[in-house]
């Protein structure tokens, strides 16, 4: 009974997200299907690693749901039979989609594996409760990058292994994959968006603000793919232009999203600038036409704040 | 110095600063009293422009919230950012280069662990020492002493004198009273949105009495405790 209300209030805390952004929530949850199912079929599409990077998704959320603040408030109000059946039940709910798509997919032995991992993740507690922290390269400039590199250096490091593994099997769309991949893992540090009092500090008008903001983003996000960049372009010099091309459109894309975060503040991206973002991963020349005006939507919002 | 010139300030039907005027000068401690929701935030958080409202507040120094340091009620900490990384953002981000944090750590917190892992008391402490080494002109610390142990108080209570005798402004709120008399030049009474009363030093001790007397009265006897 107790899990039942529960899990009716995460219910509801979705129902509540899709309305706070404008959206009924029978449309929200349409959206989310169509959107699924359509991102899921380009990425399979689009890479024979799909499967891989899939269950690195649907891992990575699982993993969310491990973090200590939340299992120790989950535990101060359920007993731990009942905790655990709670985290089954959000494991399997939030991986079902990606292991039915990998059984559609006829990827089965994928499929098994992330359905043992999402019931084997109901044991494991994310991230450390004790404080200690972990170094990070970008201790001088705050914040962005030292909270997603502790929060991703994992998934870094297995990046740097993609390059190492693409360069010794001759797999150059893998290598390219790794290049890149640091970048995209930055523009993961631009989802959420900061506190009042994080932009309220700052002695900056909007306009140096968001420089700032993007200067920070591409020289860490370039910094973090660069012994990958520098190796595939030592054993691919013949196709530097694709290489340094594809992390030129990543660092873009980058960019897109550091003032797609600013562009409603203090609420979260709109609906249709979010769907005009995905749609750039489509056709990526939209993303000239999208920076300048996330640019100029960003300002007008921070101004309220640092005028 | 900071004017606030007839700010009004109303969440939707709800007024919950009514015309307020005041003036505050360098070298002065001024201390904000009301109950829990007489609109003390709402107050400050105007002041540092992080609402709009209706009316006027200048400063000699412009734009005022780039020589603010505000301490906040409850200030919110970033998971996985340590106190140190804290300090450091809040310094760079009013283009301060600040060195050596550690020594500058009179609160000994511990600077190398998640902030957000601190106690309550601690991340006061934390927000504090970070707004004492921006270089600001201004205070606005909202509830200072709240959940910090007593050692905490009395170096708290230090630096505001420090502050004062540094011709610098500051405007805070406490629930203790003894803190304010401790530091306070002047205390402004807030009651539903309006400055009911402004006391100088020499009344405090008439303003303590008549607060007890207000608030208490004879509500205790409701209780029948025997």
């Amino acid at each position: 009974m107790k899990e039942k209300f529960y899990l009716y209030l995460r219910y509801q805390f979705i129902r509540r997200h899709l309305i706070d952004w404008g959206l009924n929530p029978i449309v929200g949850y349409f959206l989310a299907t169509v959107f699924f199912i359509g991102g899921s079929s380009i990425l399979f599409y689009k890479t024979e690693y799909a499967p891989y990077i899939y269950a690195l998704l649907a891992i990575s959320i699982i993993q969310n749901f491990g973090k200590p603040d939340r299992i120790y408030f989950l535990k101060s109000i359920f007993t731990d039979r009942d905790l655990l059946r709670i985290r089954l039940i959000e494991n399997i709910l939030t991986s079902s989609p990606f292991i039915l798509f990998l059984f559609y997919k006829h990827r089965y032995g994928i499929a098994i594996i992330l359905s043992a991992i999402s019931v084997l993740m109901i044991f494991v507690k994310s991230g450390n409760s004790f404080g200690k922290a972990i170094p990070t390269p970008f201790f001088k400039r705050p914040f962005e990058f030292i909270l997603g590199f502790r929060n991703t250096w994992p998934v870094l490091f297995i990046g740097y292994a993609l390059t190492i593994i693409g360069i010794s099997v001759g797999n150059f769309n893998l290598a390219v994959f790794s290049v890149i991949l640091p970048v995209l893992i930055s523009i993961t540090f631009y989802t959420n968006l900061e506190n009042e009092y994080y932009i309220f500090i700052h002695s900056m008008n909007p306009n140096e603000f968001l420089i700032s903001k993007i200067k920070t983003a591409l020289s860490y996000s370039t910094l973090l793919s660069l012994p990958s960049i520098i190796l595939v372009l030592s054993y691919y010099p013949d196709r530097s232009f694709i290489i340094l091309g594809l992390t030129a459109l990543g660092l873009l894309f980058l960019v897109a999203s550091v003032l797609g975060k600013y562009s409603s503040y203090p609420r979260d991206i709109n609906i249709p600038n979010g769907i005009m973002l995905g749609f750039c991963l489509l056709f990526p020349p939209l993303l000239l036409f999208l920076v300048p005006r996330f640019y100029r939507m960003s300002v007008t919002h921070l101004k309220a704040i640092l005028s | 110095m900071i004017r606030v010139d007839h700010v009004s300030k109303s969440f939707d039907s709800k007024k919950v600063l009514q015309g307020i005027s005041l003036s505050f000068d360098p070298g002065q401690i001024y201390g904000i009293v009301g109950h829990n929701g007489a609109g003390k935030t709402t107050l400050f958080r105007c002041i540092a422009g992080l609402e709009s409202f209706d009316g006027a507040i200048q400063a000699d120094r412009v734009p005022l919230k780039n020589y603010l340091g505000f301490l906040q009620t409850e200030p919110y900490f970033f998971n996985k950012m340590t106190g140190k990384e804290y300090i450091r953002l809040l310094c760079f981000a009013r283009h301060h280069n600040i060195e050596n944090i550690e020594d500058k750590n009179i609160f000994d917190l511990p600077l190398d662990q998640y902030a957000s892992t601190y106690s309550t008391g601690m991340k006061k402490k934390l927000a504090l020492t970070a707004i004492l080494l921006q270089p600001n002109d201004y205070y606005i610390l909202d509830e200072p002493y709240n959940g910090v142990d007593i050692q905490s108080n009395i170096i708290i209570t230090e630096v505001l004198h420090r502050l004062r005798a540094l011709n610098k402004t500051v405007i805070l709120s406490s629930h203790i009273f003894s803190t304010l008399e401790d530091t306070c030049d002047k205390i402004f009474v807030l009651d539903q949105g309006v400055i009911t009363k402004e006391v100088n030093q020499s009344d405090f001790k008439l303003l303590e009495e008549e607060m007890k007397q207000f608030s208490i009265g004879d509500k205790l006897d409701m209780l029948g405790l025997k």
